[in-house]
């Protein structure tokens, strides 16, 4: 039962319960009670609901990723220091002023 | 070395290779470079804002907490007097003698699984938030490395400051419409000199 299916129940019960008497009032009363605490120890489950629907990436995932363009980056500045140095020869060999 | 060798060739195969270097590498906007670190920023704030935010959720979910305990513990001290009460009547059944005490225990079960429940929903909410800012710390990782890649220097980043440095830029297309011509006719006398070498 949901909390609202819950507090309607106890509202029937409670209604019921006013025409009983002896121990069937008793027995009545001491469910609506156990409702009552129900209700109670529900009263964060839609915000744990929520907060349980975020679907985040798997964080090794996203290491993974990082060291894969660390990497990547790595070699590239390798590859731009071997370019720089080829065009700085270029330019001193063929004596280029731009 | 094939270079020294280009001799009467020289200017077309030197336009011709630097067009090439050219097109190869281009330069980082300066405003790419000044977003990229501007987003580091962007992304404390929003760390920290997260966990502020994170804070105030739990605050508040212990305060629910709270509330529902403090009902729960009400009901399970008046269930007790009605007990007691119903228990010392002298008008009770066998059955209702019996029934009584199988309500009693299950009152017990039933509070205890409440108050689980709610220690239960306040971990989930707190394990959660540990994720969220964890992944957003990634986050702000994942952005540091992309910002280590557009301010590095980049292939033709020194060919396009050299080109910059021009007196002006008329004078800069003025060349490079003027060397067009002279590349296609570079590409050609480059065959022929490969040709040759071979």
């Amino acid at each position: 039962m949901n909390k609202s299916e819950l507090l309607n129940k106890i509202d029937q019960l409670s209604d019921a319960a006013e025409n009983f008497e002896g121990y069937e009032k008793f027995a009545a009363k001491d469910d609506i009670s156990n409702l009552k605490i129900k209700v109670n120890s529900m009263i964060t489950s839609d915000i744990a609901n929520k907060m349980s629907s975020i679907s985040l990436p798997e964080t090794e995932d996203m290491d993974d990723q990082i060291k894969l363009a660390n990497d990547a980056i790595k070699s590239n500045e390798n590859r731009v220091s071997a370019f720089n140095s080829a065009y700085g020869f270029l330019k001193n060999a063929l004596g280029i002023v731009l | 070395m094939i270079l020294y060798r280009v001799g009467n060739f020289k200017s077309p195969l030197i336009v011709c290779l630097l067009s090439l270097f050219l097109v190869i590498g281009c330069a980082t906007p300066p405003e790419v470079k000044q977003l990229s670190i501007k987003q580091s920023e962007y992304f404390d704030v929003a760390i920290k804002a997260v966990s502020i935010q994170s804070d105030a959720l739990i605050i508040a979910t212990e305060k629910l907490i709270q509330n529902a305990i403090v009902n729960i513990e009400l009901e399970e001290k008046n269930s007790k007097i009605e007990f007691n009460d119903a228990l010392l009547s002298g008008s009770l059944t066998q059955d209702q003698a019996n029934d009584i005490i199988e309500r009693i225990s299950q009152k017990s079960k039933l509070i205890k699984q409440s108050k689980d429940d709610l220690t239960n929903d306040l971990n989930i909410i707190k394990n959660k938030i540990v994720e969220l800012k964890l992944f957003l710390t990634k986050m702000k990782e994942v952005n540091t490395t992309m910002d280590a890649y557009i301010q590095s220097e980049k292939a033709g980043e020194a060919v396009v400051k050299d080109i910059l440095n021009q007196p002006n830029v008329k004078a800069l297309l003025a060349t490079v419409s003027e060397l067009t011509p002279k590349i296609m006719t570079g590409v050609d006398e480059l065959n022929d000199f490969i040709t040759n070498i071979n």
